[in-house]
C-alpha cells in the first residue's frame, strides 16, 4: 500500500482546531466518566472553537477500541449528543492504537478527494469502563435458563451451577493480548529490550525524563490550549481541568522497588516504564484548505502525508520504523526534513528500540530495504513535551493527542515540519507528516 | 328507564329554545355521526376552531346524536373521537361558565346538561371513548360516562379534571363517576389538585381500559367496538389494592381516606380555596350511594361555587395567562429571532439555572465564566434540577445524559459567533456588567441578541457600553430559575423590537410566563414587593411578632408570609435591591435598619441556616431570641390583624398604581400576572390590582389617608390613585 501524500490530493487538508480531554489514569478521576462524555466534551468544544455551524461539518469519525455495549457505533452518538443535525453522518473507526490516527486519515482521504469539506475526527477512550465478561459456561448456564419451559426446569439447570464460572474475563486483558502470537503487549516489549538489549536502568531513565518533561509542560501551561477540561459525571461536582498521572517527583529510586510485570525472573519492562491505562479523548477539525483559508480559519497546520505498516505481531512495538520510512519515502524527504517528533511511548523499551533501529544502518538495510540508516532521532526533537508513559495511553485516542501535541509545539517553535508515529497492537505502524506555513 | 328517556327528549326540545339558532348550526357541524358496521362513530371536529369545547349547544348535539344512534337499532356499539391533532375536548366553554350563576335555574340547567351523560351512561349498547390529546374537564366527565375509554400514548395525550383550578369541582358527573372508576383515593388525587394523568399512568390507575399508537386509535377502537358488540373483548375487573379495599369497605374507612385529603387541603390552601373542600364535601356525601341524588348534590354544590369571587378571579387568572400565550410582547407585526443555540455568561447558581432552563427545551447552551470552578458550580446547579427529574421519573436516563450535554461549559468565548442569543448573568454589579457586556457586544455576531439578567439595575444604563444597544434587552429571572414561573422582559430606552419579542418568545418556549416591563429601577415586581417587605421589618421594629406577620400575609393568601420571603431571597440581595429603590425613589422606599442589622451578623436567610428565622435541614423554625439579640420588645398587640394586613397590602396597591402612572406596563393585567407569577399573590383573589377593585379605590385612598396620619407618609396615596377613587375608576375597566 503507499503512503497518502497530500501532493496527490484534488484538496490540501488543514486542521483549523483541536482540543484533548484531560487524560486520567484509570481508576481516578475519569472512572465514571463514559466514552461517550469525553468524545462529546472535545467534539462541541473542537466545533466551536473552530467557528463553523453545526451544519457545516459533513461527517464525524471518532476512533475507539474498546466498544462501549451502549454505544455501538460511539461517533454517531457523540455527534447527536453533540449538537451535529441528524442528518449529519457519523461512524466509528478502529486500528487499536491507531484508531484516532485513522479517523484522520479518513477526513484526509474524504476531504482530499472532495467528498467532504469539513469533517470532526478523533478518538475516545474510557479504558476504566472496559467491561468484565462472563466466561463461556456461564453464558451457555444464561441461555438455557432463557429456553427453559417451566419453573422445575430452570430449577434443575440451576443446579449445574459452579461459583467458579463467575469470575469474569476482563476486557481490558483480553484487549492488550495480541492474539497470534498470544503475547501481551508488555511481553512484546520484552522482546524489544533483548533484540536492543535495552536495560532496565535505560527504561527507568526513559520514564524518569517522561514525566519530568510532561510535569515540567504541565507547569508551564503548554497544555493549556490543547486541554478542554470535562465535568465529571456522575455527579458533575467539579470539572477536571488537568492531566491526573504524570509526577514531577518520579525518581529512579521510586522506580527500581517495582518489580517486572510481564516477566517476573528476567523481565525490565515494568508499569512504571510502561504507560498506564488511562481515560481521555481528542478531537480534531479538518477542513478543505482552500475553504478553510477563505473563511478565514485559523490554520494550525496541514497534512502532508500519512501511512500505515505491518510487522511482526510480537515486535508490534517497532511499528513506527516502518510507518515513518514509508511516509518519508513517500514524501522524498530525509528524517533530517522533520523538525520535531512525536513517537507514543507504550513502553520506555519500544521508544529506545526504535530510537537505535532508525539509527542503525544494518536494521534499516535488513528491514527496510534502505542503503542508509533512517537516522538519528534525538533527544531535544522526540517527546520534547514527555509522553503517554507520563500522560497514559486511551488506546482509541493517543494518536490524536500525538497529532494535536505536535501541531501545537510546531507552533510554538516556529518549526516548518512534524512526524508523529505510533505502534500498533497486532502488529502495525502509524506515521503522519504535519507542515506549518 | 323508557319513560323517563321520553321525558329527557320532551325537556331537550324546550331546553333548545333557549339557545341562539346560530350556536345551535355550528354544533350541528361541529359534532357529526357517522356508521361503520354495526359501530357508530361520533366525531367532534368543532368548526373553524382549534379546540373542541363542550358549550352547552354541542350538549344540545351530543345529546341529539346519542338519541340518534340509540333509534337506530342496527347500531350495536358506539365510538367517540376527535379529529383535532392535539385535543380531545378542551372542556366545558369557560365563558359560558362565567355567564351561569347569573340564572335563577342554574341548578337546574346544570342537571339538564348532567343528563346528557348519564343519558350516554345507560345506552344499551357499549360505549367507547378514544382520546387522543388533551381531554379536559367535561371532556373526561364525558369518556367516564362512556362504558370504556381507549387513549393513545402520545405525549399530548392527557387526561384531568382540572375545574379546582378555576375555583370549581366537576359538574358533569365527574365527583360521581370518577371515584366509582379508579377509587377513592385515587380519584380525590385527581379532583383535589387537577392535575394531568398521562397515558402510562391513565392505565395504571384504571382511569382508561388501553393504550394505543394514535395512528391506530381509530382502527382499534373500532375494533373492540365491534368486539363489544359481539359480547368479547371486555376488559378484566381491575382488581383494588387491599389497602382501598380496606380503606373504602370497612366501616369509617371513607371517612379517613377523606379525613386525609380535607388535612392535606387545608395545609396546602390555608382554607383559602372553597372548591376543593366542597367537592371533598361532594364526595363524602355521595360516595358509594345513588348516582342520580349524587348528581344533584354536584349539581348544587357546582352553582354555589360558581358565583364565589374566588372562582370568578381565578377564572380571571386563567384569561390572564390565556392572554399570555397569545401575546408576543410587542405591537404590529414584529417577529422575535428563533433561538437555536444560547448563551450564558456567568455560571454559578444563576446561570447554571438558566442555562438547565435552555438544555431542558432543547436549546444548546455555551455557559462561560472566568474560572472552570464556577463553570463546575454551574453544572451542579443544572445537573441537580435535571436529577430531580430523573429520580421522580419525569425524564429517563438517557434524556438525562442528552440534555446535561447540551450544557457546554467554557472559560473563553469559543464558539460565541455561532449563537443567536446571550444571557449575562453575572453578579449584580453595575461596572461588572457593563465590562462583561461591552465584550460580549465585540464577540458575537451582529444578529445576536444579548439580555441581561439583572434584578434592580438599569438596563438603559447598561446599554451604554455598547456598541449596539438595540440588540440588548433585559430578561429578569426569579430565583430559583426552575421554579419561578415569571420573566420580566425589560425594554431599555433604545432597545428594539425585535430583541423584546425574542426575549418573550423564548421564555414562552422555556416553559415562563413574560411580561414586558420599561426599564425603571426595580421594574414592576421588585418594585412592588418592596415596601410589603420594609413595612414587615418595619413592624418587626416595632415589635409585632415575625409569625404573627406571616401568618396574617399568609392567611391572606400570600404563599408565604414576608418575613420568610426576605430569608428566602436573602437578606443580602433583598437588601441590595431595597437600596436601589431607596436610592431612586425616596424616603418612601427606605428599608428599615433592622434588615442590615440581621444580615451584617451573617444571618443572610436561609442558605446561610439563619435569618429572621432559623433552619434545620432547610425546615423553617422561630428563633425564639431574635428580637431580644435585636433589642426589640416584643409588642403591636394594640395593632389588629386587619390593621398589620393592610399596612402590608396597601402599600402594594399604591406602588401597582404608581407604576401604571408611569406606564410601566402596557395595563393592570401585566401587574397581575408579574405578581401572580413573581410573587405567588393569592390567585384566588384575582392579583394585586384586581383584589383592590374588589375594594374600590376609594376605600383604599381613605384608608391609606389614616395609615398615613398614624404611621407616616409612605401611606400617603399616589396621585394616580387618588384620581381613581374621585372618579370612581377602577384598574380594571
Amino acid at each position: 500500500m503507499k503512503a497518502w501524500l497530500a501532493k496527490d490530493q484534488k484538496n490540501k487538508v488543514a486542521v483549523v482546531a483541536g482540543v484533548r480531554t484531560p487524560f486520567a489514569k484509570s481508576g481516578t478521576k475519569l472512572q465514571h466518566t463514559s466514552a461517550v462524555h469525553l468524545g462529546v466534551s472535545v467534539a462541541r468544544e473542537t466545533l466551536a472553537q473552530s467557528e463553523l455551524k453545526p451544519g457545516e461539518v459533513d461527517e464525524i469519525v471518532f476512533g475507539n477500541a474498546g466498544t462501549p455495549a451502549d454505544a455501538a457505533n460511539i461517533s454517531r452518538v457523540i455527534a447527536l449528543r453533540s449538537g451535529f443535525p441528524q442528518s449529519t453522518p457519523a461512524y466509528t473507526v478502529h486500528r487499536n492504537c491507531a484508531s484516532a490516527m485513522e479517523a484522520i486519515s479518513q477526513g484526509c482521504l474524504k476531504i482530499g478527494m472532495g467528498l467532504t469539506d469539513a469533517m470532526l475526527v478523533g478518538g475516545t477512550e474510557s479504558m476504566s469502563n472496559m467491561p468484565l465478561i462472563y466466561g463461556e459456561e456461564m453464558k451457555e448456564l444464561f441461555a438455557s435458563l432463557n429456553f427453559a419451559k417451566t419453573p422445575m426446569e430452570k430449577v434443575e439447570k440451576l443446579t449445574h451451577f459452579r461459583p467458579q464460572w463467575l469470575k469474569p474475563v476482563i476486557a481490558i486483558m483480553e484487549g492488550l493480548t495480541d492474539p497470534i502470537s498470544g503475547l501481551n503487549m508488555g511481553q512484546t516489549a520484552e522482546i524489544l529490550a533483548r533484540d536492543f538489549k535495552i536495560s532496565r536502568i535505560e527504561q527507568d531513565q526513559f520514564a524518569v525524563r517522561s514525566h519530568e518533561r510532561t510535569s515540567k509542560a504541565m507547569k508551564e501551561g503548554r497544555f493549556t490550549q490543547e486541554i478542554s477540561p470535562v465535568s465529571v459525571e456522575p455527579g458533575y461536582e467539579e470539572v477536571l481541568t488537568t492531566d491526573v498521572g504524570p509526577r514531577d517527583n518520579q525518581s529512579m529510586e521510586a522506580l527500581a522497588k517495582l518489580r517486572p510485570f510481564f516477566d517476573r525472573e528476567n523481565g525490565t519492562v515494568t508499569a512504571g516504564n510502561a504507560c498506564p491505562i488511562t481515560d481521555g479523548a481528542v478531537a480534531l477539525m479538518l477542513m478543505n484548505y482552500d475553504k478553510a483559508k477563505a473563511e478565514g480559519k485559523t490554520i494550525l497546520g496541514t497534512i502532508a502525508a500519512h501511512a500505515f505498516t505491518g510487522c511482526e505481531p510480537k515486535r508490534m512495538g517497532m511499528g513506527p520504523i516502518y510507518s515513518s520510512h514509508k511516509v518519508l519515502e513517500g514524501l522524498g524527504m530525509q528524517l533530517s526534513d522533520i523538525d520535531l517528533f512525536e513517537l507514543n511511548e507504550a513502553f520506555a523499551a519500544q521508544v529506545i528500540a526504535n530510537q537505535r533501529a532508525f539509527a542503525s544502518k544494518k536494521y534499516c538495510q535488513e528491514k527496510l530495504g534502505r542503503s542508509e540508516a533512517l537516522g538519528e532521532l534525538s533527544d531535544d526533537k522526540l517527546n520534547v513535551n514527555g509522553g503517554a508513559i507520563a500522560l497514559g495511553h486511551p488506546v482509541g485516542a493517543t494518536g490524536g493527542r500525538l497529532v494535536l501535541t505536535l501541531l501545537l509545539e510546531m507552533k510554538r517553535r516556529n518549526v516548518q515540519r512534524g512526524l508523529a508515529t505510533l505502534c500498533i497492537g497486532g502488529g502495525q505502524g502509524g506515521a503522519f507528516v504535519l507542515e506549518r506555513e | 328507564m323508557e319513560m323517563q328517556k321520553e321525558n329527557f327528549k320532551k325537556d331537550f326540545e324546550n331546553f333548545k329554545k333557549a339557545f341562539n339558532p346560530e350556536a345551535l348550526s355550528v354544533a350541528q357541524k361541529s359534532l357529526t355521526l357517522e356508521k361503520r358496521g354495526n359501530v357508530a362513530l361520533i366525531i367532534f371536529d368543532q368548526f373553524e376552531e382549534k379546540a373542541n369545547k363542550l358549550s352547552g349547544a354541542n350538549m344540545l348535539r351530543i345529546f341529539e346524536l346519542l338519541t340518534q344512534v340509540e333509534d337506530d337499532k342496527t347500531n350495536k356499539a358506539l365510538v367517540i373521537i376527535s379529529r383535532k391533532p392535539t385535543i380531545f375536548i378542551a372542556g366545558a366553554d369557560i365563558g359560558e361558565i362565567r355567564m351561569f350563576g347569573k340564572d335563577n335555574s342554574a341548578t337546574e340547567n346544570l342537571m339538564k346538561l348532567q343528563s346528557v351523560f348519564t343519558y350516554l351512561d345507560f345506552l344499551p349498547i357499549p360505549t367507547i371513548a378514544a382520546i387522543h390529546g388533551a381531554c379536559m374537564g367535561g371532556g373526561t366527565e364525558l369518556s367516564l360516562a362512556c362504558d370504556y375509554r381507549i387513549c393513545t400514548d402520545d405525549p399530548a395525550t392527557k387526561i384531568a379534571l382540572p375545574e379546582v383550578m378555576l375555583g370549581l369541582i366537576p359538574g358533569w358527573g365527574g365527583t360521581q363517576r370518577l371515584p366509582k372508576l379508579i377509587g377513592l383515593e385515587k380519584s380525590l388525587d385527581m379532583i383535589l389538585t387537577g392535575k394531568n394523568i398521562d397515558p402510562r399512568k391513565a392505565k395504571k390507575i384504571g382511569l382508561v381500559d388501553k393504550v394505543v399508537p394514535v395512528e391506530f386509535l381509530e382502527e382499534k377502537a373500532l375494533k373492540w367496538a365491534e368486539e363489544l358488540a359481539a359480547g368479547k373483548g371486555k376488559p378484566p375487573e381491575k382488581k383494588k389494592e387491599l389497602k382501598e379495599k380496606l380503606l373504602e369497605n370497612l366501616p369509617g374507612g371513607k371517612w379517613v381516606v377523606i379525613d386525609q385529603a380535607r388535612k392535606m387541603v387545608m395545609a396546602k390552601t390555608n382554607g383559602n380555596y372553597p372548591a376543593p373542600l366542597a367537592a371533598l364535601d361532594v364526595v363524602k356525601e355521595t360516595f358509594g350511594g345513588d348516582i342520580e341524588k349524587g348528581l344533584k348534590v354536584e349539581a348544587q354544590a357546582f352553582i354555589k361555587l360558581v358565583t364565589t369571587p374566588e372562582s370568578k378571579n381565578l377564572i380571571e387568572v386563567f384569561y390572564l395567562t390565556e392572554r399570555v400565550k397569545k401575546d408576543k410582547g410587542v405591537e404590529g407585526g414584529v417577529k422575535g429571532r428563533d433561538v437555536k443555540r444560547a448563551g450564558v455568561v456567568g455560571a454559578g447558581v444563576m446561570g447554571g439555572g438558566i442555562a438547565q432552563l435552555f438544555a431542558a427545551k432543547d436549546i444548546r447552551v455555551r455557559m462561560k465564566d472566568i474560572q472552570w470552578d464556577a463553570v463546575a458550580k454551574g453544572y451542579k446547579a443544572a445537573e441537580k434540577v435535571f436529577r430531580k427529574k430523573l429520580e421522580r421519573r419525569k425524564m429517563t436516563a438517557f434524556e438525562f445524559e442528552n440534555a446535561m450535554e447540551r450544557i457546554e461549559g467554557t472559560t473563553n468565548f469559543s464558539g460565541f459567533k455561532q449563537l443567536d442569543l446571550v444571557v449575562e448573568a453575572v453578579v449584580e454589579n453595575m461596572d461588572v456588567k457593563k465590562k462583561v457586556l461591552a465584550e460580549v457586544d465585540t464577540l458575537v455576531n451582529a444578529d445576536c441578541v444579548l439580555a441581561t439578567n439583572t434584578s434592580s439595575l438599569s438596563v438603559s444604563e447598561m446599554a451604554k457600553a455598547m456598541k449596539n444597544p438595540k440588540r440588548f434587552v433585559g430578561m429578569h429571572f426569579f430565583n430559583p430559575v426552575d421554579k419561578m414561573p415569571l420573566v420580566e422582559v425589560i425594554r431599555g430606552a433604545e432597545t428594539s423590537d425585535e430583541a423584546v419579542a425574542t426575549v418573550f418568545s423564548l421564555s414562552k418556549k422555556l416553559g415562563k410566563t413574560p411580561i414586558v416591563v420599561k426599564d425603571s429601577p426595580g421594574f414592576v415586581v421588585n418594585r412592588i414587593l418592596c415596601p410589603y417587605l420594609n413595612e414587615a421589618a418595619t413592624l418587626m421594629t416595632e415589635g409585632v411578632p415575625v409569625t404573627r406577620i406571616d401568618e396574617i400575609a399568609e392567611k391572606f393568601g400570600m404563599p408565604m408570609g414576608p418575613c420568610a420571603l426576605l430569608d428566602e431571597v436573602g437578606l443580602d440581595v433583598g437588601g441590595k435591591v431595597s437600596k436601589v429603590l431607596y436610592g431612586a425613589f425616596g424616603d418612601r422606599l427606605k428599608p428599615p435598619a433592622v434588615i442590615s442589622v440581621i444580615g451584617d451578623t451573617g444571618r443572610l436567610g436561609k442558605k446561610t441556616g439563619s435569618g429572621i428565622y432559623q433552619y434545620e435541614k432547610g425546615k423553617r423554625k422561630e428563633d425564639t431570641t431574635l428580637y431580644e439579640t435585636l433589642k426589640i420588645k416584643k409588642g403591636g398587640t394594640e395593632l389588629s390583624d386587619e390593621i398589620i394586613l393592610k399596612r402590608l397590602i396597601y402599600l402594594m396597591i399604591n406602588e401597582a398604581a404608581r407604576c401604571m402612572d408611569e406606564g410601566l406596563v402596557r395595563d393592570a393585567a401585566d401587574i397581575d400576572i408579574g405578581m401572580i407569577f413573581g410573587t405567588g399573590f393569592a390567585p384566588f383573589r384575582g392579583g394585586l390590582c384586581r383584589y383592590a377593585d374588589s375594594i374600590g379605590a376609594e376605600s383604599v385612598v381613605a384608608d391609606l389617608e389614616l395609615l398615613a396620619k398614624k404611621f407616616g407618609d409612605r401611606f400617603a396615596p399616589c396621585q394616580y390613585l387618588q384620581q381613581m377613587a374621585v372618579s370612581k375608576k377602577k384598574f380594571f375597566n
